[in-house]
C-alpha cells in the first residue's frame, strides 16, 4: 500500500504548516484578550501529551493508518461507524479551512468575486497537488514552509516598526488569575490547532524512518505553538487587547498598521500569501487524510480515484456548510471545537490507546 | 466528450502504425562473395545515381586487381593519394608478383594510420556513407576499411548562446570527433567513456554517450542507453531531435535536458556524475539528468570569485521572478488592488493612464506580444538590418505608442524590464518556458488578481515538485532537501568548500576533493 | 491517457476564471484623498470627500495644465455608507477609499457621537486603519474644501503635518483602541486654519495647523483643550519628542529668559492602592539641552544649572497639572489612562472596585505629580 515515501523533515514541514495554517490568520484565543498567548502556550502543552497518545498509538501498530489501527483495537463491527465518523471529520475540517481561506479573499481583496470561484479554483490546484501523490505535497511543503516562515518573520519585523507597538500591551498578566484563561483554553486551545493534528495518524505510514515518529510528533506542536504564540504577542502588541479580540482576521489588520519610510505600506500581499499556503497545508493534510481513509475503508488499490470525489464534495460542503461567514464561525467555535472536536480528538483517541494498552498486555 | 473520443481514436491509428516498411538501408547482410566482379557491380548498383561515388580500379601485380571505392567530398584526395593509392601503384615493386597475395599483405603496404577490415556489404556500404575509403580486392572475402575523411567544416568558435567573460572561449563544432577530443581533453582518464551509436534510419547520424565510470550512477547511464535506443526515426538533424524523445515529460514546458555548446561545462556536469550526449552535426551536447537550479547556473559562476558569483545568482533569481511576475504583477495591482500602491504612485500612474482605451489586460498583452515580435523579428532579420529593427520598435512602439496615449508609460517600463529580465537566464530553453507561463499568469492576475497570481504560482510549483529528469526530481536539492548540495544553488560557496558531488547523480562516489585543502 | 488529464487540468482553470468580477481599472476610480464628516438637519450626516483628479495632479502628465488638482463632492444620508452610496451614485468612477489618510469630524456630528463613523471605518475593508482621525471645530467640509497648502494635495500635506510630532498623533486605530479600552477616554487632534503670518498688516493666507485636541467621553465630543494643554498632554502620554521651554528667571536675579530643548521626556503613572484608597504619583523626567540665555546666570557653574532645572521643574509640573486638572474638574474624562494605569497595576481592585463607577471616581482621585528636570548640555558657549 504504502510505495510511497516521505522523509521526517518533509512532514514536520508539512504539519507544522499544518497546525499555523489557518490559526495563524484568524488568531487564537480572542476571548482571552492580552492573555492570548498563555491561552495558546496552555493549548500547546495540553497537546503534547495528546500527541504523545498519537504517537504511542502509531507506535503500537507500526506501519498502519488510523483507518487501520482501529478494526484492531476495537474490532471491525464497532471500527467502522468511528472510522466513517474521522473521514467525515476530515472531510469537513477541509470545507471549513477552504472556507475560511475564502472568505478571507472575498472580504478583503475580491469582495465582488464569487466565493465559490475562490473556493473552487483553489480546490482544483489541491487536488492537482494530490494527484501527484504524498511525495508531491511533501516536497511542496519543503518550498512553501519556508516561504511562509520567512514571510512571518519578515511581518513581525514590520511589526517591531509600527509606531503603537507597545509590550505593555500584553499587561496585565493574567490579571484575574489563571482560572479565567484555563478556562477558555481548555478544550478550546487543544482542539483548534493543535488537536487537529490527529490527521497525522494517516501520514505516519508514509514516514520512511519510522524510529522518528514521536520526535516529529512533539517538536511539531513545539514548534508551531512557539511561532503562534510569538505571533499572537505580536499581535496584542501592535493591535491592543481590544482590537485584538474585534477583529476577524487579526496579523491582516496588524499588517496594515506597517509603514515603511512612508512609502512601503499595506503588506497585504504577504498575509494572503501566508494564508493561501497555510490553507494549501490545512486542505491538503485534510483532503489527503480522508482520501487515503477512504480508499482503505472501501479496499481500494488507490486513492488517487477518490481524489476528484472529494474534490467536487469539499467545496459544495464548504458553501453549503453555513450561509454567512458568522454562522461558520459561530457553529465551529461554539459548538463543533467544544464538544465533536474534544470526543474526536481528545476522548476517544485516549480511550483506544487504553484498549490498545491492555491488548498488547494480554497478548 | 465526442472531443476525447477522437482524440483516443486517433493515438491508437498512430499505434497501429509500423515501423516496418519505412525507407531505410536495410539488408546487405551478406558476407562478400570474394568475387571483385560481382561484389563491385553490386555496390556500384546500390550508389547507382549517387554522383559523389568514386571508384578506381586498378591492378597490382599480375594476378590481383582492387578496387577503391569513397565518397567524393568525404574523403581527403591529397592524403588518399599518398597512403593509399601511391602504395598500391607501385606495389609491384614490394608485392611477389606471380603469387596470389591475401588482403593483410595487401594492408602491409599502405600507410595509413586507420586500416580495418570488414566483410559484409552493409560493413562496406557504412563504411563509404561515412567518409571511409573501401578496398576491394579479387580472391578476398575480406574488404579494408580506410579512415582518411576530411570535409569542410567550421573551425572552433566561441559558443554563442553561452558567452562568458571569464573561462575558456572554445565551443563545440558540428564534428562529433573534435567535440569529443575537447571533452578528452579535459579528462585524461580511462574512467571517461564514449559510447557509440547511430540513429535515425535514413540519416545514420552518430551520437555518443559519454560519461565518467564510477561516477555516473550506472542506472542512469543503463537509461540513457534504452531511451536512446528506442529512437526509431528516418534522421536526427541536430541535438534538439533527440530531446524530446528522451525527455520525461515531453508536455512540460521546462527544459528535462540541459544543451549546451560548452565543453567545460559539460565536463563539469560529467564530473558530477551526469551522462553526456553528443550528436553528430550537432554543436549541441545534451546533458542530462538536470534539475532546475543547474538551469540557472552559468558556466561562469565557476570561474568568477566566489562572493561576486553568489551576488549575481540572487539578482538572477530576483529576475526570475520579475520575468515571470512583474507584468502579472502590474495588471493585479492595477486593476485589483489600487490600495496596495504609495499614494503618489497611484496618482503618476492613473494619470498615465487617463487617455488609454484598452483595459490594462490588454494593453499588457498587446505590448508583451509585440515585444516577443520584436524579439523573434531582430533574431530572423539579417545582423545589419537587425539594429533597424529594434531602433524602429523602440521608437514606435515605445515613445510614439505613449506620446499617442495607446498605452501608458508605466506599462512601457514593465514591458521593458521583463524583456531584459528574461535573457538574463543562462538556459535559452528555460527562457521559453518562463516568456510562456507569463502569460499564463497574466490571465490569471487579470480574473483573480493577487489571489490568482498566487494559484498560479502554486501551480507551477505543484508542476515543478512532480517532474523529473531521468528519475532525478527537477527541484532537488530544495524538495527533496539535501543541505549538502545547497552550497551551489542559490549562493556559491568557495570550491574549497564543495567538498562532495551532488547527492542525487554522485553518489557512487561522493568525495571530490581534499577537505584538508584551505588548512594552512 | 496523460494528455487527456492535463487538458482537462490546464483546461478548466480558465474556463473557471473566465469572469472578472472585481476588475476596475485604475482610471476608473475617484482616489479619495480626504473625508469629511458633518451633522446636517439634525441627524443627518453629510459625508464629504475630497477626490484626486490625477491628470492635474502629475506634471508630463497626459492631462492639461491648470484647473483644480482636487474635486469636493458631497451628499446626506443617514449613515456614512448611505451617504458614501448616495455620493457614488453622482460620480462616474468608483470611489476608492485606501488612499485617505485624514478623517475629519465635525463638531456637531462629534458631539453627536461618533463610534459609528469610526466603526464604518474599521470594517469597511478599503479604509486604512492608521489614517489619522481629527476634528474641527464648526463644519468640516468647510475646512477641507478650503484648505490651503503648499503640495498639490492638501490632505497629502496634512498627513506630513501629522507624522511631524508637534500637535498629538491619534490613527483610527488608537481612537477605535481608547473607545474600547476600559479607563481610557478617546482624544484627538483639533485641525485648524492658522493665518501664515501674525501681527502684520498684510492680507496673510492661511495654513494648516493642529494645536489643540478634541476630548471625548465615551464617543461623545466632551470639549476642547487649546495648545497649551496640548503639550501637557503630550507629557503624560509619553510622546513628547520635542519642544522648547522658556523659562523665566525672576527680577531679583537680574531676570532674563533661557529656553531648552526638550531632548527626552518620560512619564509615569504609578497608581498606588492603600487602604481601598487610590492615589496616583505622576513622575516626569525630563531632559532638556539649553538653546538661548539672556540672563545674567553664569551656566557654567551647577549651581545656576540647579536652579535653572528647578524653575523647568516647576514649568513642566505646572503644564502638566494644567491638563490634570482640565480632564478631571471640567470635562471629567480620563483622557489620560488613570484607569488603565490602575487595571494594568491592580486588576483584581480595578474589575471590583473602580470598573463601573470609574466615571464618578475619577474627578476626584488624588494626584500627585513628580516632575524632575535634568539639563544634560548648555551650548556652545559658556
Amino acid at each position: 500500500m504504502y510505495t510511497e515515501k516521505i522523509s521526517g523533515l518533509q512532514l514536520f514541514y508539512l504539519m507544522t504548516g499544518y497546525v499555523l495554517g489557518t490559526a495563524m490568520i484568524l488568531g487564537l484565543g480572542l476571548d482571552a484578550k492580552q492573555d492570548a498567548w498563555i491561552f495558546i502556550l496552555v493549548g500547546m502543552t495540553s497537546s503534547l501529551f495528546l500527541m504523545a497518545v498519537y504517537t504511542q498509538l502509531a507506535v503500537y501498530y507500526p506501519g498502519d493508518s488510523l483507518v487501520e489501527i482501529l478494526p484492531k483495537v476495537i474490532g471491525k463491527f464497532l471500527a467502522y461507524p468511528v472510522i466513517l465518523l474521522y473521514i467525515s471529520h476530515f472531510t469537513y475540517s477541509a470545507a471549513r479551512a477552504s472556507r475560511e481561506l475564502g472568505d478571507l479573499i472575498v472580504t478583503t481583496i475580491l469582495s465582488e468575486t464569487p466565493i465559490f470561484v475562490v473556493i473552487a479554483s483553489f480546490m482544483v490546484l489541491m487536488i492537482y497537488c494530490l494527484r501527484g501523490g504524498v511525495e508531491t505535497f511533501a516536497r511542496m511543503a519543503e518550498i512553501v514552509f519556508p516561504i511562509y516562515i520567512f514571510s512571518l518573520i519578515l511581518i513581525w519585523i514590520l511589526l517591531l516598526s509600527v509606531d503603537q507597538f507597545s509590550i505593555k500591551n500584553l499587561t496585565p498578566i493574567m490579571g484575574m488569575g489563571i482560572m479565567p484563561v484555563l478556562k477558555t483554553a481548555i478544550p478550546n486551545a487543544i482542539n483548534f490547532p493543535f488537536g487537529e493534528t490527529l490527521a497525522i495518524m494517516m501520514l505516519f505510514p508514509y514516514l520512511s524512518n519510522k524510529k522518528n515518529t514521536r520526535r516529529i510528533g512533539l517538536s511539531m506542536i513545539l514548534i508551531g505553538g512557539i511561532l503562534l504564540t510569538i505571533n499572537s504577542i505580536m499581535m496584542i502588541s501592535v493591535l491592543g487587547p481590544e482590537f485584538y479580540s474585534r477583529d476577524i482576521f487579526s496579523l491582516l489588520a496588524a499588517t496594515q498598521m506597517v509603514s515603511v519610510a512612508d512609502f512601503l505600506e499595506r503588506f497585504d500581499a504577504l498575509v494572503i500569501l501566508m494564508m493561501v499556503a497555510g490553507v494549501f497545508f490545512k486542505v491538503g493534510v485534510f483532503t489527503f487524510a480522508a482520501a487515503v481513509g477512504i480508499s482503505q475503508l472501501l479496499r481500494l488499490k488507490q486513492y488517487r480515484s477518490v481524489l476528484l470525489g472529494l474534490g467536487t464534495i469539499i467545496p459544495a460542503l464548504s458553501l453549503v456548510s453555513a450561509s454567512s461567514y458568522v454562522e461558520h464561525i459561530e457553529f465551529g467555535f461554539k459548538f463543533y471545537v467544544p464538544y465533536v472536536l474534544t470526543i474526536l480528538q481528545i476522548i476517544l483517541p485516549i480511550l483506544f490507546l487504553c484498549i490498545a494498552f491492555i491488548r498488547k498486555k494480554l497478548s | 466528450m465526442k472531443l476525447f473520443r477522437q482524440i483516443k481514436r486517433l493515438t491508437a491509428k498512430t499505434k497501429a502504425f509500423m515501423w516496418e516498411g519505412s525507407v531505410q538501408d536495410q539488408g546487405n547482410s551478406e558476407g562478400l562473395t570474394g568475387s571483385l566482379e560481382n561484389d563491385f557491380h553490386r555496390i556500384k548498383q546500390l550508389f547507382e545515381g549517387a554522383a559523389d561515388f568514386s571508384y578506381r580500379e586498378m591492378k597490382i601485380n599480375q594476378m590481383n586487381s582492387v578496387v577503391i571505392l569513397y565518397l567524393n567530398g568525404l574523403v581527403s584526395i591529397e592524403r588518399l593519394e599518398i597512403h593509399v593509392f601511391h602504395p598500391l601503384v607501385t606495389a609491384n615493386e614490394k608485392l611477389p608478383q606471380h603469387v596470389d597475395i591475401n588482403i593483410d599483405d595487401l594492408k602491409g603496404i599502405l600507410s595509413s594510420a586507420q586500416v580495418s577490415q570488414g566483410a559484409t556489404f552493409r560493413e562496406v556500404i557504412d563504411q563509404i556513407l561515412a567518409g571511409g575509403t573501401v578496398v576491394l580486392m579479387n580472391g578476398s572475402k575480406q574488404a579494408l576499411f580506410i579512415s582518411e575523411q576530411s570535409w569542410e567544416q567550421r573551425s572552433v568558435d566561441e559558443p554563442v548562446s553561452e558567452a562568458v567573460v571569464l573561462g575558456p572561449r572554445e565551443g563545440f563544432t558540428e564534428n562529433i570527433r573534435t567535440n569529443g577530443s575537447m571533452i578528452r581533453r579535459r579528462l585524461k582518464t580511462t574512467k571517461l567513456k564514449f559510447e557509440y551509436m547511430k540513429l535515425g534510419s535514413i540519416s545514420q547520424t552518430e551520437v555518443m554517450i559519454t560519461y565518467l565510470e564510477d561516477i555516473a550512477e550506472t542506472s542512469i547511464v543503463e537509461e540513457v542507453r534504452s531511451r536512446l535506443k528506442r529512437i526509431e526515426i528516418d534522421a536526427i538533424e541536430d541535438s534538439g531531435y533527440i530531446v524530446e524523445f528522451i525527455e520525461d515529460q515531453p508536455f512540460s514546458l521546462f527544459p528535462q535536458v540541459l544543451q549546451t555548446e560548452r565543453p567545460d561545462r559539460v565536463v563539469g556536469n560529467l564530473l558530477e556524475g551526469k551522462v553526456g550526449i553528443l550528436v553528430a552535426n550537432s554543436p549541441f551536447a545534451l546533458i542530462v539528468p538536470v534539475t532546475f537550479f543547474e538551469m540557472m547556473n552559468s558556466p561562469e559562476d565557476y570561474y568568477g570569485r566566489f562572493i561576486m558569483t553568489s551576488f549575481i545568482r540572487f539578482i538572477r533569481y530576483l529576475f526570475l521572478a520579475v520575468a515571470l511576475l512583474f507584468p502579472a504583477i502590474y495588471i493585479a495591482v492595477t486593476t485589483f488592488h489600487h490600495e496596495l500602491l504609495p499614494t503618489n504612485l497611484i496618482f503618476s500612474v492613473a494619470a498615465s493612464r487617463e487617455k488609454v482605451p484598452f483595459p490594462a489586460v490588454i494593453e499588457a498583452l498587446l505590448m508583451e506580444i509585440t515585444f516577443e515580435a520584436l524579439r523573434e523579428a531582430g533574431l530572423r532579420l539579417p545582423r545589419p538590418i537587425g539594429s533597424t529593427v529594434s531602433i524602429v520598435g523602440a521608437l514606435v512602439v515605445g515613445q510614439a505608442a505613449v506620446e499617442a496615449g495607446i498605452v501608458s508609460a508605466p506599462l512601457v517600463i514593465v514591458v521593458a524590464t521583463t524583456g531584459i529580465a528574461s535573457f538574463m537566464f543562462p538556459s535559452y530553453a528555460l527562457t521559453g518556458a518562463i516568456r510562456l507561463l507569463r502569460f499564463f499568469l497574466i490571465f490569471l492576475a487579470a480574473t483573480l488578481g493577487f489571489y490568482g497570481i498566487l494559484l498560479g504560482i502554486f501551480f507551477i510549483l505543484v508542476h515543478l515538485v512532480q517532474l523529473r529528469s531521468f528519475g532525478v526530481p527537477y527541484m532537488s536539492p530544495v524538495a527533496p532537501f539535501h543541505f549538502n548540495n545547497l552550497k551551489d544553488i542559490f549562493i556559491r560557496v568557495p570550491w574549497w568548500m564543495i567538498s562532495e558531488r551532488p547527492n542525487e547523480t554522485g553518489k557512487r562516489n561522493l568525495k571530490r576533493l581534499n577537505p584538508r585543502n584551505r588548512k594552512y | 491517457m496523460k494528455v487527456i488529464k492535463l487538458l482537462l487540468i490546464w483546461g478548466i482553470t480558465p474556463i473557471f476564471l473566465s469572469g472578472c468580477w472585481n476588475r476596475v481599472e485604475i482610471n476608473d476610480i475617484a482616489i479619495v484623498t480626504a473625508i469629511g464628516l458633518d451633522l446636517v438637519e439634525e441627524d443627518k450626516i453629510r459625508l464629504t470627500l475630497q477626490v484626486a483628479v490625477p491628470s492635474k495632479l502629475v506634471t508630463g502628465g497626459t492631462g492639461g495644465t491648470g484647473g483644480k488638482s482636487t474635486l469636493m463632492i458631497s451628499e446626506t444620508g443617514a449613515t456614512v455608507s448611505e451617504a458614501y452610496r448616495n455620493i457614488q451614485g453622482k460620480l462616474p468612477r468608483k470611489i476608492f477609499f485606501s488612499q485617505s489618510r485624514i478623517l475629519l469630524v465635525g463638531e456637531d456630528l462629534a458631539k453627536k457621537g461618533v463610534f459609528h463613523i469610526v466603526d464604518f471605518h474599521t470594517r469597511y475593508s478599503e479604509p486604512r486603519i492608521n489614517s489619522f482621525i481629527m476634528f474641527t471645530k464648526g463644519e468640516a467640509s468647510k475646512i477641507i474644501s478650503s484648505m490651503p497648502h503648499f503640495e498639490n494635495i492638501s490632505a497629502e500635506e496634512t498627513r506630513e503635518l501629522a507624522k511631524m510630532g508637534v500637535g498629538i498623533k491619534v490613527y483610527v486605530r488608537d481612537f477605535m483602541n481608547m473607545l474600547l479600552t476600559e479607563g481610557l477616554e478617546p482624544f484627538a487632534s483639533q485641525f485648524t486654519l492658522e493665518p501664515l503670518e501674525v501681527y502684520t498688516k498684510n492680507k496673510s493666507g492661511k495654513t494648516q495647523a493642529l494645536n489643540g485636541i478634541a476630548v471625548f467621553k465615551g464617543d461623545k465630543l466632551a470639549g476642547w483643550m487649546e495648545e497649551d494643554e496640548t503639550r501637557g498632554l503630550l507629557w503624560l502620554r509619553n510622546e513628547m519628542k520635542e519642544g522648547v521651554i522658556s523659562i523665566k528667571i525672576p527680577h531679583d536675579q537680574d531676570g532674563g529668559n533661557i529656553s531648552m530643548e526638550i531632548v527626552r521626556a518620560e512619564t509615569k503613572i504609578v497608581p498606588i492602592l492603600k487602604g481601598g484608597k487610590i492615589k496616583l504619583d505622576v513622575n516626569v523626567v525630563t531632559e532638556l539641552n539649553v538653546i538661548e540665555n539672556d540672563s545674567k546666570l553664569n551656566l557654567f557653574e551647577t549651581k545656576a544649572i540647579e536652579e535653572i532645572q528647578k524653575y523647568a521643574e516647576e514649568k513642566i509640573r505646572k503644564k502638566v497639572e494644567l491638563v490634570i486638572d482640565k480632564a478631571q474638574k471640567e470635562f471629567g474624562s480620563d483622557i489620560l489612562g488613570f484607569g488603565q494605569a490602575i487595571y494594568k497595576k491592580y486588576p483584581k481592585g480595578w474589575n471590583t472596585d473602580y470598573k463601573e463607577n470609574w466615571e464618578k471616581e475619577f474627578p476626584q482621585t488624588k494626584v500627585t505629580i513628580h516632575s524632575k528636570a535634568l539639563i544634560r548640555r548648555i551650548g556652545l558657549v559658556k
